[in-house]
């Protein structure tokens, strides 16, 4: 299989302001997990939202298993914003119909167990639910998801430790080699062991990708430090 | 929980040397059949490509036999395991006697020594 | 897909909708009470001053609450699509237009729904009127004699079988509310450009495009009423150049801006998206 995605010259000004992402080349392989690392604003949420077509790049494609963005490439990428983007008004359970409802690759059964996992009473609707509990649940209705590539903006930042164990150890179980999990995120350290790859983003170029045991094997430290070394102000 | 890993060093070569303490140990007896990549990576909290890394040298140093229709089982060669396990311990000596010298016993203080925890542990 | 969009936008509007109804069929109740009981006891000063306000109340409501539906489509237009909501909505695996197709149909329903609502009180508010000024006058009869008497004048003024007109006629004015709310929708998405004050630049929008619409209409219906009222001075040929000229060309303009302002709506949320 080719690459699962394409990003070629891609390019992003906003009217006025500075380069966002400036003339970006990668490819993104099947099977990997892999974490897109970098400050804030350095471009890591303009370029996942130009993968997702909530963003119209000004120059260069991005390409998404051969497909622009569209409903094509849509109905394959699992997205978690860092925002709360569910209605307030609707109950968990509606919730997990409406998902079930638009996405073909939606195992209802697989997020029920989760929500019970994670003592998510699905019936609540969600304004009742903590901030907390509501990135749980958003989380949840990607994870139970059979796309080809999960892209997660910042999913365990605003959820307790014994939770992200439980997400971490979830995003390992749902792996298979067909798909890829783009994760970007400032907690490094509690991640790395899970990666294979990293990217290191910074004023809208990409300054490094590699590997985790390269990273370990070369620099002879964690990513994490060699991150706050390569970034340090 | 997680199983405690050094930040430092690769990934892959910390859980080889964790699987061989498990079955050097006798964790995983010989001919056991050992839990899936993906079972153990969640075990872990690592990413199933790093563990699966570790499988592979595993199974290249012949520790751990791949088998089509069983999967994968700790090999019955006792003799196999018993040198990893002299290894690994002679290791674990070699870094005692470092660490003793670096206090400034010498090598018959250190065995006196030794003796009188022995019989206290007793 | 878009079946499925209707679905859970209807579920997501239906109770404001139903409670802006309830409101005024309250209201209409309200109204009927009041005109009962001053009526028959016309006499007292209070009572009328009650009835008379009551009225006042009643038009306000009706006036309210069909602005005040519009406002909520148009909120949920924004808050839906363009708010945080949005990330869902834009991530499904579904195409602009049916979004936009999606929101319109529910809107100009909801309107439509509030508008039966609306001419139901009014003919039942007007019903108990005049059976409470005088309770052995046969309404519908006298209603029929009316419209009996009218009829023919109608009939030569507008040179088609009345069905047809009437058909045609409602045919526009639901054109028409679907060009409003178009409108409404593309300057929500003309104002998404701005980079800041993204309200403000809606409001704008919508004033331009109101006046830019305004401007065509007089422009085009004007001349041609002027030019047949100017051919025929009888009355009957006044009434017909009421009748023909304007309600038609200008419904013909709605339905083109219409959809120019669909088409600028997509493009806009096509191109030119930028969530925040």
């Amino acid at each position: 299989m080719e690459n699962l995605v394409e990003i070629v010259g891609l390019t992003k000004v906003y009217e006025g302001r500075k380069l966002a992402v400036d003339n970006m080349n990668i490819t993104i392989p099947r099977g990997k997990i892999i974490g897109l690392l970098g400050p804030n604003g350095s471009g890591k949420t303009t370029l996942i939202k130009m993968m997702n077509g909530l963003l119209t790049p000004t120059a260069g494609k991005v390409l998404i298993n051969g497909f622009e963005p569209g409903v094509e490439s849509k109905k394959k990428i699992a997205y978690l914003p860092e925002k709360t983007y569910l209605q307030n008004s609707m109950k968990v359970s509606e919730v997990v119909d409406f998902f079930g409802d638009f996405y073909d690759d939606f195992a209802k059964d697989r997020a029920y167990s989760m929500l019970q996992a994670l003592k998510i009473d699905s019936t609540s609707k969600m304004k009742t639910l903590s901030k907390g509990t509501k990135e749980k649940v958003q989380l949840i209705l990607v994870m139970s998801r059979n796309a080809d590539l999960y892209i997660l903006d910042e999913p365990i930042a605003g959820v307790d430790p014994a939770a992200r164990d439980y997400i971490l150890k979830t995003i390992i179980t749902n792996y298979n080699e067909n798909a890829t999990i783009l994760l970007s995120t400032h907690l490094i350290s509690d991640i790395e062991n899970i990666l294979d790859d990293v990217i290191f983003i910074r004023d809208g170029q990409i300054i490094l990708c590699s590997t985790v045991e390269a990273i370990r094997e070369q620099k002879g430290k964690s990513v994490d430090a060699f991150f706050r070394e390569v970034f340090a102000c | 929980m997680a199983w405690e890993l050094n930040q430092d060093r690769p990934i892959y070569l910390q859980l080889v040397e964790r699987i061989q303490l498990q079955i050097v140990s006798g964790y995983y007896k010989p001919g056991d059949k050992l839990p899936s990549v993906r079972e153990l990576a969640a075990m872990a909290s690592v990413n199933p490509n790093t563990m699966q890394k570790a499988f592979t040298e595993l199974e290249r140093s012949g520790l751990i036999i791949t088998q089509r229709t069983s999967g994968r089982l700790v090999t019955e060669d006792l003799k196999m395991i018993k040198k990893i396990q002299q290894d690994l311990a002679t290791e674990q000596i070699v870094a005692f006697f470092e660490k003793m010298k670096e206090l400034g016993y010498s090598k018959e203080e250190i065995v006196n020594l030794m003796q009188t925890a022995v019989r206290e542990v007793e | 897909m878009l079946g499925k969009l209707l679905k859970y936008e209807w579920r997501s509007s239906w109770r404001v909708i139903a409670a802006m109804n309830c409101f005024l069929i309250l209201v209409t109740l309200l109204g009927i009470f009041s005109f009962r009981s001053t009526i028959i006891q016309s006499d007292n000063q209070a009572l009328n001053i009650l009835g008379v306000l009551t009225l006042i109340f009643y038009y306000l409501s009706i006036v309210v609450i069909s602005v005040a539906v519009l406002i909520y489509m148009a909120l949920r237009f924004y808050r839906n699509l363009y708010g945080d909501e949005g990330y869902l909505m834009h991530t499904l695996p579904v195409t602009a237009s049916q979004h936009i197709i999606s929101k319109i149909l529910v809107a100009v329903g909801s309107y439509l729904v509030t508008l039966i609502v609306i001419i139901l009180s009014v003919f039942s508010l007007a019903f108990s009127l005049f059976s409470a000024i005088d309770p052995t006058v046969d309404i519908s009869g006298e209603i029929s004699k009316g419209w009996e008497a009218v009829l023919p004048a109608i009939r030569e003024a507008i040179n088609m079988p009345l069905w047809l007109y009437f058909t045609l006629f409602a045919i526009g004015c639901v054109i028409s509310l679907f060009s409003s709310v178009l409108m409404i929708y593309a300057s929500i998405s003309i104002g998404q450009m701005f980079v800041k004050h993204k309200v403000m630049g809606s409001i704008l929008a919508y004033i331009g495009i109101y006046i830019l619409e305004q401007t065509v209409m007089s422009y085009i219906a004007l001349p041609q009423s002027i030019s047949s009222m100017v051919n025929n001075t009888s009355e009957e040929m006044s009434l017909s150049a009421v009748l023909n000229s304007s309600f038609l060309s200008s419904f013909i303009i709605s339905a083109i801006f219409g959809v120019g302002f669909y088409i600028v709506t997509l493009v806009l949320m096509k191109k030119k998206l930028n969530m925040d």
